[in-house]
């Protein structure tokens, strides 16, 4: 298997294609964003939607959905963080969708590309933690309970948590980077073996991978959040 | 002191020895690479369909019995599926870079 032609690559070299690209696909989100805000702006009654599909709507549509998501998964009293969630999945959705246009390869089948947003959302999650129950309190919550047996047994308990807290940003890269992956190496060996017709299947399983992965991501971004900024009643 | 220091000379010298048998064994497994890369993915993928299927079972059960509490159950029904998933996700990671795809 020959390695693909990629446009990014061949302006930019090798070993900058992936950031290039990364780049290139935040510029999109956000010019268009600020297209849609605009455009927002200028309708005299901005919750009529728009009669067709434009930029305005399908931001409609994106925005309804992280609503839905950030209020079944963080609850309604965690909105104040729907932005950064949402906005993770935004990313992570436009970087993946990248893959499937021809000439272009997604960033988000680099480890080390997906590490960093990994980590970008585990020191967030952290600091809105701390930021929000104290040092202290965050540590007691790692802990278990605090009476009784639990006293005890949040010896073993706690450093349980605290590794199980610290591989979060590696199984949430990992993830990611392994399903865009096996995905993208899946559609190279069918179109490899069988030129017509049957690559459009696994093209259709690329795009369910997409949409998928980048749910996942930004649920389980939501997830971490909710569980930093609980409050514990025990 | 005298036997703790003996005794750790010995084992240094034991693992000296032994390291070239080590290396030896390291080509071996390089060879068998291909297969330790098959075997693992086709473990991995009964162990996750299996456990997938049942959590997609119970979870049609529950929804037959009772279609209202769907939407609650949708996104925690999720989330274990992508947990389970993403396991067998990572020995597709490794089946991978034993056969030198990535």
């Amino acid at each position: 298997m020959s390695s693909a032609f990629n446009f990014v690559s061949h302006l930019a070299g090798e070993k900058n294609a992936a950031i290039c690209s990364a780049g290139l696909v935040a510029a999109v989100v956000a010019i268009s964003a600020v297209k849609a805000k605009s455009s927002l702006k200028r309708e005299p009654n901005p919750l009529v939607p728009d009669s067709r599909l434009s930029l305005r709507a399908l931001y409609d549509l994106l925005g309804g959905f992280i609503l839905w998501l950030g209020d079944s998964a963080m609850g309604k009293e965690n909105r104040k963080y729907l932005p950064f969630a949402g906005i993770v999945f935004l990313y992570v959705l436009s970087l993946n969708l990248l893959g499937l246009i021809p000439g272009f390869l997604m960033p988000t089948d680099q480890f080390q590309f997906n590490l960093g947003m990994a980590l970008t959302v585990f020191v967030m999650f952290n600091y809105w933690g701390i930021r929000e129950v104290g040092l202290f309190n965050y540590l007691k919550h790692l802990w278990g309970p605090f009476k009784g047996i639990f006293l005890v047994l949040g010896i073993i308990l706690f450093p349980i948590e605290v590794i199980s807290m610290c591989v979060r940003p590696l199984t949430l890269g990992l993830r990611l980077y392994g399903n865009m992956t096996g995905d993208h190496l899946a559609l190279a060996v069918f179109t490899d073996i069988t030129k017509v017709l049957v690559p459009v299947a696994f093209l259709l399983l690329g795009t369910i991978v997409c949409f998928v992965q980048a749910f996942v991501f930004a649920l389980l971004t939501m997830i971490y959040i909710r569980l930093a900024v609980a409050h514990g009643e025990h | 002191m005298r036997l703790i220091s003996s005794v750790l000379l010995v084992a240094f010298g034991l693992l000296v020895m032994v390291e070239p048998a080590i290396a030896a064994e390291g080509a071996a497994m390089a060879e068998h690479a291909g297969w330790a890369a098959i075997i693992g993915m086709a473990v991995a993928a009964v162990g996750g369909a299996v456990s997938q299927s049942k959590a997609i079972s119970v979870a049609l059960e529950s929804i037959a019995r009772n279609p209202g509490a769907a939407g609650q159950m949708f996104l925690p029904w999720l989330l274990a599926l992508v947990f389970i998933e993403s396991l067998v996700i990572y020995a597709l990671v490794i089946a991978l870079k034993l056969v030198g795809l990535i």
